[in-house]
């Protein structure tokens, strides 16, 4: 499930050869592994972190621990589920080490690109990510995992380390803070 | 149940996380209640939202640019590491010899080998009788940890003791306590 939504293309056992060459030192098949993953990686940091300059930061530190910790890598394990899991942990450390209260830069370098973006409107867009960022952490994390990256509750729970309950309740209050936050913002600009 | 209640279960339901059961009772409260169906449109218009972002991908540009650092900061990382490795044997060996050049000279002089060289009597010390002391059995270079003088009862032994050091002899007068 997981690894049909992050692997571009790519057959687990396609995933699989590719990692075992990695892991004996290929480099070629080490960045034919990032290629699979790195879309989901660097939007799964982006929706949490806000912050395309941040995004990549965290992005880059997901992939060079799994190069650092490639060789003792179980082969029995998913990958997808752990580049989740380490994306949440290393997006958690930055943002800790940033200013919370730290607004979105209108300016900034905006990546995103796709048919919608187009449709949408870019104050729309902002609108949504500044009450992403509004979130509770938790919330926030469960919420991208859950509606953003489309994953089932219970993989959303084993990647946060919590319970199924635990997520549904975190994702039912963010879907309402994401409401009302959303509604607020657009009435405070017109 | 009140309209309050019914939020939570309406914001699960959006994202088609209610079980049937909750479903069918959500169904029932939305067909009697317009302000809970009213916060339902909002909520699928919002997650129609996320839905759109979460569906968006990345500039091709970028991603390649941010792929390049990232290789280059592995390649980077590796003769780094390698060098950090070597550094880590080179310090360790250091610390050894350091070590040895250090603890290794004061074991040596802290027990010093010592040798029991001989045995003597000294004549103002002899039996009360007058007589001579009968014979003794040498006791020359037996280690003095496995001493056990063998010296009959109320005797007296004088052992000389000899270090590495030729300034530094030892004498030790053994008193026997007698059978």
């Amino acid at each position: 499930m997981i690894e049909s939504l992050m692997a571009a293309g790519e057959s687990g056992a396609e995933s699989a050869g590719l990692l075992r060459s990695a892991k004996a030192g290929d480099r070629a098949a080490f960045e034919q592994v990032v290629l699979g993953h790195e879309r989901r990686v660097l939007l799964t940091a982006l929706r949490l972190l806000g912050r395309w300059e941040d995004a990549q930061d965290a992005a880059q530190e997901v992939f060079v621990r799994l190069h650092r910790y490639l060789g003792r890598f179980d082969d029995a394990l998913e990958l997808a589920p752990w580049l989740y899991r380490m994306t949440v942990n290393v997006c958690r450390d930055i943002a800790g080490k940033r200013r919370a209260d730290a607004e979105l830069d209108p300016n900034a370098a905006d990546p995103a690109s796709g048919p919608e973006r187009s449709a949408r409107s870019a104050e729309e867009r902002r609108i949504l990510e500044a009450a992403l960022r509004r979130l509770p952490e938790k919330e926030r994390a469960a919420l991208v995992l859950r509606d953003l990256e489309g994953l089932p509750t219970r993989e959303v729970a084993r990647i946060l380390g919590s319970s199924e309950a635990t997520v549904r309740s975190q994702v039912s209050s963010a879907r309402l803070r994401i409401l009302k936050l959303t509604e607020r913002y657009r009435r405070e600009r017109t | 149940m009140s309209c309050a209640a019914f939020e939570r279960l309406i914001a699960l339901d959006v994202g088609g996380d209610l079980a049937p059961a909750e479903a069918a009772r959500l169904g029932a409260h939305l067909a009697s209640c317009a302000a809970c169906r009213e916060l339902a449109a909002g909520l699928r218009a919002s997650q129609d939202s996320l839905r759109a972002l979460g569906g968006e991908g990345l500039d091709e540009d970028a991603v390649v640019a941010w792929r390049r650092g990232l290789m280059a900061r592995i390649e980077d990382a590796q003769p780094r590491r390698l060098l950090g490795w070597w550094w880590a044997w080179v310090a360790a060996a250091a610390m050894a010899v350091l070590v040895g050049f250090l603890i290794v000279p004061q074991l040596q002089k802290r027990t010093p080998p010592v040798r029991l060289v001989g045995q003597a009597v000294p004549p103002a010390l002899g039996r009360p009788n007058g007589l001579p002391h009968p014979p003794q059995p040498p006791v020359a270079h037996r280690s003095l940890r496995h001493h056990r003088a063998p010296a009959p009862a109320a005797e007296t032994l004088l052992v000389k003791l000899e270090t590495p050091d030729p300034n530094v002899v030892i004498y030790w007068i053994v008193e026997g306590k007698g059978n």
